[in-house]
């Protein structure tokens, strides 16, 4: 237990050095406070993942030098923080809010149901130890390939490739984290995913709770915690371990932090902030293939918007603090897929005469869309469909104006929508039986945008405010 | 513009009661399967039995497996991925010309009377149907 302790101080060290040095703004708003630390846990796991991957290339099998190597850099990051200041240098940016008074009521009914969904989620974790299918067939497998395997476990990463679908292909963000926990601990312990799990879930709750909070006040806030969780999948598949959560808490990190550095204030403060939203975004990459696609598609979206808003110029500074965010992820994802990975089993399964007569076979098209429908439509199975529901609300309630960063609405409402579309062409092509593909797959892609649907949905939508926040800098 | 007012709450609270009760049935469903699991969970359960085996196999590297179950689909395969999640990091395949192959049987009859492997002998039988065949004839 101490030594979990150890791996979860180092993990929250990490992502505290990372997020204090990128969201280097200092306020007395708690929304900003709230996202700060549902930040921070997950952003030390990527971070964590990252420096693991490192340590397994360079000492796998060393149980010493890899702890070693992990507590130089913590020490290195410690100092360096410490000595250039990181936090204070940026600290003078303010952002002026009127708080808006949220009822009673309903701040209430918010905490009720993240005590709820707490709840849910420890049961869910006692009942399932193991997690659920992909958890142990895919993530925690491949973390016990990576901690068992000693210094062969590049070679034994690449045979369990022979197994057919673990995905052996997929990126290392859980496995090397909880293969990294587990060489501190000295043993495979369960207890490491379980965090994980948690990071990821209430760290999700937190970062649209603060984000909402910052941009639309504590009402909105509480309105889409209330929703995120309505989704009953959401909690159950946080407990059960599976990897479409983290990918969905860094989505919608990355979205919100986008949309903040958009708001406002001070150049040099809000560039740090975009390298923090591609980090997070290079995470989603870093934790399945999906995320990918995802992290391209944003960063697209991103550079056009940036270059249709704000010229070439002004465009340059800004995409290149996006690419450095990105490197560190998408570097060790280069590195795994050229030097660990085995092919893609979709990519794999293409040639050119198959491909074109998926693409042209209409039937294909059908069911992918009537799979889509009822899914989006039946989205939290049990008492059938919140999407609809928030479909109707948003019919009666209509939009809210936002008074900055306005510009970035349309293209960052655009996202989950695009993503969808990448999805379907996924399921176009894929090699594989389609209704299988489609009943196994798709409500877990829809998991992964669903933070960020909520958090556009609650940025978006009227909920009854007597008026809208500003945003400014007193830097 | 009150009576408008007055709908868009209306709706609004419609839509918090239905996610709070989504949540609510979520915690309901929670509890009734935590109450009603198994004890060890079925993945600790299955772990168990694969422990003694270990220690005739190869620390790493490939090992093949066979069951009386279907592999490819269903509880058989399902079952399987346990079983390689048991035993990693050596690699299980679904194949029985490796050296080592495991048995993983379900039915009384193959549970008492492993059936046989072409050019392999059993080597070992450990309890609840799991058997390791090795490579070669009769020792």
């Amino acid at each position: 237990m101490i030594l979990f302790s150890l791996v979860v101080i180092l993990s929250i060290l990490y992502g505290y050095i990372v997020v204090s040095s990128l969201l280097a703004v200092s306020s007395g708003i708690p929304g900003l406070k709230v996202m700060r630390w549902g930040l921070i846990p997950g952003t030390g796991v990527g971070v964590f993942s990252l420096l693991s991957f490192v340590a397994f290339h360079l000492f796998s099998g060393n149980r010493f030098l890899f702890i070693l190597f992990h507590c130089l850099v913590a020490a290195v990051g410690l100092i360096a923080f410490k000595a250039f200041n990181l936090r204070k240098q940026t600290a003078n940016q303010q952002y002026d809010f009127t708080p808006e008074s949220c009822p009673k009521l309903l701040s209430v009914l918010a905490g009720g149901v993240v005590i709820t969904a707490l709840a849910a989620f420890v049961l869910s974790v006692l009942t399932k130890p193991n997690g659920e299918w992909d958890t142990f067939a895919i993530w925690n497998l491949h973390a016990r390939f990576i901690f068992l395997s000693g210094a062969n476990w590049r070679e034994e990463i690449h045979n369990l490739g022979l197994i057919g679908v673990t995905h052996t292909d997929y990126p290392l963000l859980l496995p090397a984290f909880i293969a990294g926990s587990w060489v501190w601990m000295g043993r495979d312990a369960l207890i490491v995913p379980a965090y994980t799990a948690f990071c990821f879930t209430f760290g999700s709750i937190a970062v649209l709770w603060g984000a909402l909070s910052m941009m639309r006040g504590e009402k909105a806030a509480n309105v889409a915690i209330i929703i995120l969780l309505g989704a009953r999948l959401f909690v159950l598949f946080g407990g059960w371990e599976q990897a479409d959560v983290p990918l969905g808490y860094f989505l919608l990190s990355s979205l919100s932090l986008w949309f903040i550095s958009s708001t406002g204030g001070e150049d040099g403060v809000n560039r740090r902030i975009l390298i923090l939203a591609a980090l997070e975004l290079g995470f989603t990459a870093w934790t399945k293939n999906e995320g990918i696609m995802d992290a391209l598609i944003v960063s697209l979206v991103f550079a056009f918007t940036l270059l249709r808003t704000e010229g070439v110029k002004v465009s340059r500074v800004d995409i290149m603090s996006w690419i450095y965010g990105l490197t560190a992820p998408i570097g060790a994802l280069v590195w795994f897929k050229l030097t660990i990975a085995p092919p893609n089993d979709i990519m794999a399964g293409q040639g050119w005469h198959s491909t074109i007569a998926r693409i042209t076979d209409i039937a294909r098209y059908k069911i992918i869309m009537v799979a889509f429908a009822k899914d989006i439509i039946g989205f939290s199975p049990g008492p059938r469909g919140i999407v609809p529901i928030m479909a109707i609300y948003r019919w009666i309630a209509g939009g809210s104006k936002i008074t900055q960063g306005s510009a970035l609405l349309a293209p960052i409402a655009l996202i989950p929508l695009v993503i969808l579309m990448g999805d379907f062409a996924v399921y176009l092509i894929t090699p594989k039986d389609l209704p299988w593909q489609l009943t196994s797959s798709f409500k877990r892609l829809l998991i992964q945008i669903w933070p960020s649907v909520v958090y556009i949905y609650c940025l978006t939508t009227n909920f009854l405010e007597k008026g809208s926040r500003q945003y400014a800098s007193a830097g | 513009m009150l009576k408008e007012r007055r709908g868009q709450s209306y709706a609004l609270i419609a839509m918090l009661a239905f996610s709070s009760l989504s949540i609510g049935l979520s915690f309901i469903k929670a509890c009734w399967l935590y109450l009603h699991r198994p004890s060890p969970d079925v993945i600790s359960a299955i772990e168990s039995r694969y422990i003694p085996l270990k220690e005739y196999l190869p620390t790493i590297g490939v090992v093949g497996y066979v069951s009386d179950q279907s592999v490819q689909k269903g509880v058989g395969l399902w079952r399987y991925y346990i079983v390689q999640y048991a035993l990693a990091p050596v690699t299980v395949i679904r194949d029985s010309s490796q050296n080592e192959v495991i048995g993983d049987y379900h039915t009384p009859s193959a549970m008492v009377h492993p059936p046989k492997i072409p050019n392999h002998r059993i080597w070992r039988v450990f309890h609840g149907g799991v058997v390791l065949y090795k490579h070669g004839g009769d020792p």
